[in-house]
């Protein structure tokens, strides 16, 4: 009936209620949770002198940090009294740490922060204004004026500009070749049916389980750009939502249309994997931040990638590029505010960064740096380049950052178009809610 | 079913003896009573009694009772964790309740993935340690095998496994393909399926309770058995009037820890969604949820009126549990 090892049990005492009880109460305790909060911080400028330890933070993946690591320890021969110490982290968590920082008085000295971010760092003053600081530390001489005055947040220059970026279409020439689609339209003038013609036809001539372009309704960038093409905008220049529901609805339609028609990879192949170095090798087109290029064509580095202009309706805007920038600035809370400033400054200024970091993460704001990157650009680098001076040739009107709590417009988009393409809701439906959420974000600040 | 057991072992007829109580007991405590100083033996014992509960204390007021403090202070401000919190009273659990439909669904997702998977993995577990208790070779071997996925199951590394043996191209597919299936999802990627494979994963963890039942299952006398076996009762009979009434209150611990276990979960979603609770919040975990809320939409003050909510759910559910235990917990007491 029972194997003999019954026969020696651990031990005969069956559990009591009072044990059990107490087992219970003491393990469930254990399982409480825990909030931790942050106190009072902060620093004023220090003594003048550039010395001492200065973390730095950078979000990137592993080949940027392979970059930007000997990049940023190069400002120790620069400044040997200064040692830096570096923080790397992926994007997401990137985001996640520095507002668990900010929130612990614990923020590195010197990161990167994304522009969607800096008015909300800005508000809280944890950032340092530079213009608090000697004259000689930071140096904005090379870059134009109006450009540097426009980079400031509240009449501060707490997060100068270090790189900037925009939008384009990627082409993949050798899929389309290998798919006998030679013919690839002029840039110049192609309209969206253009585009979506153009990925029809590479589903159409490629064998099953391959598409002209994966879903990208996500991408909040390409949202951004569509809906400026449109005469819309995210929020005015006061900070306020003035995001027309119907347009950014109309974004999600062209997309719903475009997968009806058998254009793009349905969401329930690619699922959240839609970057090109998910999807690259079963799609021929993408939608790319310029910043991104050099990693997709490291990634598919046997294939000819090249840049397209983004596609326009003759109704569109004429003034609907702009430029995204990733922002640089110094924590309040620094130990050595000076020798952190200054190295913000060999970010911004040093031209060793051409050869270093090149175009890794977009194009630097210092002419100097550009042109070395000039100099001795790679084939692709020169895509970039040449791809970024046609966009610059458009007029640009004002891109206004989002005001405190209005970063959540990202995951505005994001979760229409989750809700919408994986949920099945109705788009009127998902955009409606999307805002209605925004805005208790803003009003809730 | 605690009758069964009778039937089995019937009750003695003695009468209770008194409880032994020493001579002398009662003058002793009049004595005590009117003494001023303390011997140094119970300074001694004083003394033990610090140096031994020092730590723990130390730990729970700094470690869980202060936090808690904090959370719950923090619930009732404006906190975005760049400035000082602002008091605003109930306002974050008004908007929880009036104006937030992603509140309702985090518990209904955490509600389906609490009940569904926490008695799948029970039953599992307790089958496997049925298993196992029949005497099979190598006891020691299973057990650590089948308690491996206990320890790691919550991992980042095993959500992204998850995530790859799931996902269009994964593991399950390519099996489902070679049977000649068509037309498959990506199961993570799925809104239909996706809190189906965090399901799965919290079932395949059923490890620790497991070990709990084997441990269970080796304290109950023999004796019984013998007897019931001689009464003529089956197999099946044995488990339902014995093995199972003998193991309720270790189901008991079990149910409540793992409820409470499931109620936290949040690495898995967090890694298989990419953090977003998709697709179309289908993994929208409690703990996510409030996750999100804090550090990427940076509402920690809304963030912590969810964790105080949810101190509170899983304490209801847990005093539900011990209020409902009297009618089918058998103590052998």
């Amino acid at each position: 009936m029972h194997s003999s090892k019954r026969t020696r049990p651990l031990t005969r005492r069956p559990l009591s209620r009072r044990n059990f009880l107490a087992l219970s109460s003491a393990t469930v305790g254990a399982g409480a949770f825990a909030v931790a909060c942050g106190g009072n911080g902060g620093g004023a400028v220090g003594d003048g002198e550039i010395a001492g330890n200065v973390r730095f933070a950078w979000w990137g993946n592993a080949h940027r940090q392979e970059l930007y690591a000997p990049f940023a320890q190069g400002f120790e021969d620069v400044e040997p009294d200064v040692s830096i110490q570096l923080e790397p982290a992926e994007y997401s968590p990137y985001l996640d740490r520095i507002s668990v920082q900010a929130g612990g008085r614990n923020l590195p000295d010197t990161f990167w922060i994304p522009a969607n971010q800096a008015t909300s760092f800005a508000d809280a003053d944890v950032l340092l204004d530079l213009n608090e600081l000697p004259d000689d530390i930071i140096n904005f001489n090379e870059m134009p004026s109006d450009l540097v005055s426009s980079w400031e947040i509240n009449g501060r220059q707490v997060a100068p500009v270090y790189t900037q970026y925009s939008p384009a279409v990627q082409i993949d020439r050798t899929a389309f070749e290998e798919a006998g689609i030679t013919d690839l339209p002029d840039d110049e003038s192609w309209s969206w049916e253009d585009f979506w013609d153009l990925a029809q036809e590479y589903s159409d001539a490629t064998e099953e389980g391959n598409w002209g372009i994966s879903s990208m309704g996500a991408f909040y960038q390409h949202a951004h750009l569509w809906i400026r093409q449109q005469g819309g905008e995210i929020f005015g220049g006061g900070g306020n939502l003035v995001l027309d529901p119907d347009i950014l609805a109309g974004w999600f339609a062209m997309w719903q249309s475009a997968i009806d028609r058998g254009a793009v990879m349905p969401p329930q192949v690619s699922g959240s994997e839609t970057q090109w170095t998910q999807t690259g090798h079963r799609t021929g087109l993408y939608l790319v931040q310029l910043n991104q290029y050099l990693d997709n064509v490291s990634f598919s580095s046997d294939h000819d990638l090249d840049l397209f202009k983004y596609p326009e309706d003759s109704d569109s805007t004429d003034d609907y590029q702009f430029h995204y920038h990733i922002r640089m600035c110094v924590a309040r809370s620094a130990d050595n505010p000076e020798a952190a400033a200054a190295f913000l400054n060999y970010f911004l200024n040093d031209e060793s960064a051409a050869e270093m970091v090149g175009l890794a993460t977009g194009f630097p704001v210092n002419p100097s740096v550009i042109e070395r990157i000039e100099q001795d650009a790679d084939e692709a680098e020169q895509r970039m380049l040449d791809m970024q001076a046609r966009v610059d040739e458009q007029p640009m009107r004002d891109r206004p950052e989002p005001p405190p709590a209005g970063a959540g417009w990202q995951q505005l988009i994001e979760n229409a178009n989750d809700n919408i393409f994986n949920g099945g809701q109705d788009i009127d439906d998902a955009v409606a809610a999307g805002i209605q959420d925004l805005e208790q974000q803003l009003e809730r600040g | 079913m605690p009758q069964s057991v009778n039937t089995v072992e019937p009750p003695s007829t003695a009468p209770p003896e008194p409880p032994h109580r020493p001579e002398g007991t009662a003058d002793r405590k009049a004595a005590t009573r009117g003494r001023k100083k303390k011997s140094p033996m119970n300074r001694v014992r004083k003394r033990d009694l610090l140096i031994f509960m020092g730590p723990w204390t130390l730990g729970f007021v700094l470690l869980t009772a202060g936090p808690l403090l904090g959370a719950i202070y923090l619930s009732f401000t404006h906190f975005n964790l760049l400035a000082a919190p602002t008091f605003i009273g109930v306002d974050n659990f008004v908007h929880m309740f009036t104006s937030d439909p992603r509140f309702y669904r985090s518990l209904v997702v955490t509600g389906l993935y609490v009940v569904i998977s926490v008695p799948l993995q029970l039953l599992i577990a307790l089958a496997l340690a049925m298993l196992l208790d029949t005497g099979v070779r190598g006891l020691s071997y299973y057990r650590a095998l089948y308690y491996l996925p206990s320890l790691i199951g919550g991992s980042v590394a095993i959500g992204i496994l998850w995530r790859t043996i799931f996902g269009y191209e994964g593991g399950i597919n390519q099996i489902l393909r070679a049977l000649g299936f068509t037309d498959l999802p990506s199961w993570v990627d799925n809104p239909n399926t996706s809190l189906m494979t965090l399901i799965v994963l919290n079932v395949w963890t059923f490890g620790s309770p497991m070990i709990i039942f084997l441990a269970g299952l080796r304290q109950i006398p023999t004796d019984l058995y013998e007897s019931a076996s001689i009464d003529g009762a089956g197999k099946t009979r044995q488990f339902f009037s014995i093995t199972l009434p003998m193991l309720t209150p270790l189901i008991f611990f079990n149910l409540i820890l793992q409820t409470i276990n499931a109620f936290q979960a949040f690495t898995p979603a967090h890694v298989i969604s990419g953090g977003t609770g998709g697709p179309a919040d289908s993994t929208m975990f409690y703990t996510l949820y409030l996750y999100i809320e804090g550090f990427t939409r940076f509402n920690m003050g809304y963030a912590s009126a969810l964790g105080v909510m949810l101190l509170m759910l899983i304490g209801l559910l847990t005093a539900l549990n011990f209020l409902f235990s009297r009618y089918w917990v058998f103590y052998n007491d």
